[in-house]
């Protein structure tokens, strides 16, 4: 499959009569953006907002964040399952507004999270204090369930997306990424000496607030499969995953998986990128045995001799993340594990909840336990309580001046699983 | 400063080191020498110019370790005389005494007085475990003909330290890893980072893993017992229960021995036959019942209802407190040994 | 397969009247030690001890699934229940927090809906 994405590079944004962009500046035209996301029956209101780097601004709690993209060739729409009718996305072209994402907002529970400094100390730890941001804050109907405010949260951020997205239909992209790869027939003939290498990709999937979507079906429920590096990068998989912001991969994260941007990049190179393979992280024991066994054999059968696996969340699924290895390794196949560490805020307690010795190839995106202190923030878009419950807060995390001490677990991406930023747990 | 503007380091020895005496002195207790002794010469060549070796303080072994508390307090207190930059203590090498008693006292002198600290042991040092999250402890050999290189590694961290510089990774260091965990910022993200371990990992390349597992010893469980009623049972106690007196003296931590005892005419231990050694846990239950740590007594009575074919009739003791991994590997292979020999066909191990 | 629920949560007895439970009304980690009992006494552990992605010691509330069988001690379970009360103690709070109303009951809820995942697989 082959999937260009035309990015078209937004260098600011701005509240106008019109949405479009000119010279790489989004228009947004907010009142009939507004009207259109307040279309759904749980909600009283939508809020929008804007938060630019280097601005003294803080978002909290943040749910999702979403980059803008729009399909303008081949199969399947944005966000298929939830935004496009079920059809394959990963070929053709989709333009991408990049450098910026929709940041969707809302407590649909006493202890979210999700902080994103625009500036100062906590900017370094999350990727979108570099985005220019689009921030939706919605206003439930009083007593709605916290299922339907999920889903109603969700809805309105993929929706925002597709709005932004489709002013880039007719722009010419100032560039343009491919990414292609064949299938596995193809690619060990025509690199017969390259390591065959797959990649475990594992989602977020325990029930309320922990899940994730392929093609608008709850991960939960499916055995591990196969999917074309390609669908990734074109938004099949959605975040429906609200807990712990440092470590959950958002849909941002999602369209942009840099483990599979990097594989297909040294695609043919130094190795022949075999495919990907989606596992979840479910409740039951049953369920982890079973899928763990499962996505460990499409592994083997697509022929992989090395792999690597990424988390996502930690606690419980760090039990996933074990088995996986574990059984790879068991079949010979080499592996790298990509995890965060949750080692107390002194750094000195034990990272992971699950261990194995055949686990020596892994690579720590941080403890995420470390404490910061955040000085206040002029603006707070959003609600600053919720700094005291999310989940890397603490009792008293607020103080008077409202500057807020915390872990940076309550930083949205700031110790993504995916390994999307560069921070790095080492030991001393 | 000393007069001469140099830094004032004072360095803790050993009776042995402190050229006091060997064994037969371990009981001396703290007292101060001006200047550098034995070793600390060593160490003022690697110092240079920039620091002095103002005072020595040499305490015995054994004093440390039966008074743990108290030594370190009067140890400290000379310390604090001393007007001191830093604390230099050992190299210990494989001592296991002379390391805890070094880690006690950097502990306390960089707790209490805030004072840099370095030291030097062996990997399998008790004092390394107890006390590597701590203080730094330079990566030694396990004996003193690797007093050069030591003394070399341990300056260069310790300035380091007193200049409040920033410290680097162990490998760069030469510490022993402290087990502590700090995030940084890395050149490359960790998907790049994790290709790159991949594929090294897959071309058989050298390659450091940025998160390393807990250190498992996992033993597999041998099959178990067909017939209990017929099986020979014996009893081996890391808790430290001995005949009353300890007749083998095993040290309270950091055992060197283990004993084998006698249970012949036995079915019941009691305060006035057995006692523990262990000084790591409250004695005063295992004391008044020492069946409460080695369980003759019920052992016994399933020899007689006949569920236990029947008892070896010795038992085997060592202390675990602060007893090094590989010590308490070979009392283990000594003891399992004598099991074989005897016939026993299955152990209850207690430990505390 | 047989399976009797081990609970803390208030909503979990409400909603499901008819299924085996052991509910009582005690901290986490006294449920994780009750847990670890019926482990001990042969149970095996039918879902994960923690749950989510949210701090384990800050959890009030937590249902966990056993097996009604018992097949002797199954060491992969008691390994969950032991690795899950460490992580809990090392997560707690020195002083337990003083939760809003509506923050317990949205803790009740996630709890209750991690539970659901799990009923339709058991």
């Amino acid at each position: 499959m082959r999937l260009e994405l035309g990015r078209i590079n937004i260098t600011d944004i701005r509240f106008g009569e019109k949405t479009e962009i000119q010279q790489g500046v989004l228009v947004i035209n907010d009142a009939e953006l507004k009207v259109l996301l307040a279309d759904d029956p749980n909600l009283v209101g939508v809020d929008l907002d804007l938060a630019k780097p280097g601005e003294d601004v803080r978002i909290i709690p943040v749910k999702d964040v979403i980059e803008p993209r729009c399909k303008v060739e081949g199969p399947g729409g944005v966000f298929p399952g939830f935004i496009s009718k079920v059809e394959t996305v990963g070929s053709g072209r989709t333009h991408v507004l990049s450098g910026m994402a929709v940041v969707t907002t809302g407590d649909i529970v006493g202890f979210q999270e999700g902080i994103i400094d625009m500036s100062g100390p906590g900017a370094d730890y999350t990727p979108f204090s570099k985005t220019l941001n689009l921030v939706v804050s919605i206003t439930p109907l009083e007593g709605l369930p916290q299922h339907k405010h999920e889903h109603a949260v969700r809805m309105v951020g993929l929706k925002a997306a597709a709005y932004l997205g489709s002013a880039a239909v007719d722009l010419t992209p100032d560039q343009v990424e491919i990414f292609e790869l064949g299938n596995f027939a193809e690619n060990a003939v025509q690199y017969p000496t390259l390591p065959k290498v797959a990649y475990l990709y594992m989602l977020q999937t325990q029930g309320l607030l922990h899940d994730t979507y392929v093609y608008g079906v709850d991960a939960k429920k499916i055995l591990p499969s196969l999917i074309s590096p390609t669908e990734v990068m074109d938004g099949a998989i959605v975040s429906g995953n609200c807990v712990s912001a440092c470590d959950k991969n958002t849909t941002y994260h999602h369209q942009n998986n840099p483990v599979i941007r990097e594989l297909l990049l040294q695609h043919g190179k130094e190795l022949c990128f075999h495919g990907v393979v989606i596992s979840n992280e479910n409740v039951t024991l049953a369920d982890k045995i079973r899928s763990s066994d499962y996505a460990a054999k499409l592994v083997k059968m697509i022929g992989a001799e090395g792999a690597i696996v990424s988390e996502e969340g930690f606690g419980n699924p760090d039990t996933d993340l074990i088995m996986n290895c574990q059984k790879l390794e068991e079949m010979g196949i080499k592996t790298v594990l990509i995890t965060d560490e949750y080692a107390g805020r002194d750094g000195a307690s034990q990272s992971l909840a699950d261990a194995t010795t055949l686990a020596d190839a892994v690579i720590s995106v941080g403890n995420a336990n470390e404490v910061i202190e955040l000085p206040a923030c002029k603006k707070v878009i959003g609600n600053l309580k919720t700094a005291e419950i999310i989940a890397g807060g603490f009792s008293g995390a607020l103080h008077a001046d409202g500057s807020i001490k915390v872990e940076i677990q309550a930083i949205t991406g700031s110790t993504n699983e995916l390994g999307f930023s560069k921070l790095r747990g080492e030991g001393f | 400063m000393t007069s001469n503007g140099k830094l004032r380091i004072v360095h803790y020895l050993n009776q042995f080191f402190g050229q006091i005496g060997g064994e037969e002195m371990a009981g001396t207790t703290p007292r101060v020498q001006p200047g550098p002794v034995g070793p600390g010469l060593a160490l003022q060549q690697a110092l240079g110019n920039s620091a002095e070796v103002v005072a020595t303080i040499i305490c015995g072994d054994n004093y440390v370790a039966d008074n743990l508390e108290q030594a370190s307090r009067e140890i400290l207190a000379l310390i604090s005389e001393q007007n001191a930059d830093a604390l230099v203590a050992g190299p210990a090498f494989n001592a296991g005494r002379y390391g805890v008693a070094c880690g006690i006292v950097g502990q306390a002198a960089a707790r209490e007085l805030g004072m840099p600290v370095i030291t030097g042991m062996y990997v399998e040092n008790p004092g390394a475990e107890l006390y590597r999250k701590d203080i730094y402890i330079i990566a030694t050999e396990d004996s003193a003909r690797g007093m050069k290189d030591a003394v070399g590694v341990m300056v260069k961290l310790l300035m380091k330290l007193i200049r409040q510089e920033k410290v680097g990774s162990p490998e760069e260091e030469g510490y022993l890893p402290r087990g502590i965990r700090f995030n940084s910022f890395a050149e490359e993200n960790g998907a790049k980072r994790a290709v790159n371990m991949l594929l090294a990992k897959l071309k058989g390349e050298p390659f450091t893993t940025e998160l390393p597992m807990p250190d498992f010893d996992r033993v597999t469980p041998n099959p178990p017992l067909e017939n209990l009623s017929k099986a020979k049972i014996a009893l081996v106690t890391s808790g430290g229960i001995v005949p009353k007196g300890n007749p083998d003296r095993i040290e309270s931590s950091s055992a060197s021995k283990y004993g084998k005892y006698s249970l012949e005419g036995l079915s019941d231990l009691t305060s006035e036959t057995h006692e523990t050694a262990h000084g790591g846990y409250d004695p005063v239950y295992a004391n008044q019942d020492p069946d409460r740590v080695l369980p003759l007594d019920v052992v016994r009575d399933l020899v007689k209802e006949g569920v236990i074919g029947e008892l070896h009739p010795y038992h085997y003791a060592t202390v675990g407190n602060g007893t090094s991994v590989a010590n308490a590997a070979k009392y283990g292979a000594a003891i399992a040994a004598d099991l074989k020999a005897a016939g026993v066909d299955a152990v209850i191990l207690t430990s505390t | 397969m047989g399976f009797f629920l081990v609970t803390n949560n208030p909503l979990v007895g409400g909603k499901y009247p008819n299924l085996t439970l052991d509910s009582f009304d005690g901290s986490l980690i006294e449920l994780l030690i009750r847990v670890r009992n019926y482990v001990h006494m042969g149970h095996s552990l039918l879902t994960h001890p923690l749950s989510g992605s949210l701090k384990p010691g800050r959890i009030p509330y937590k249902t966990i699934a056993l097996s009604c069988s018992k097949n002797g001690l199954d060491l992969l379970s008691l390994q969950y229940i032991e690795n899950s009360i460490e992580v809990s103690r090392k997560t707690a709070l020195p002083e337990p927090e003083s939760c809003s109303e509506e923050t317990l009951s949205d803790y009740a809820v996630v709890d209750l809906s991690h539970l659901e995942a799990a009923l339709e697989a058991l």
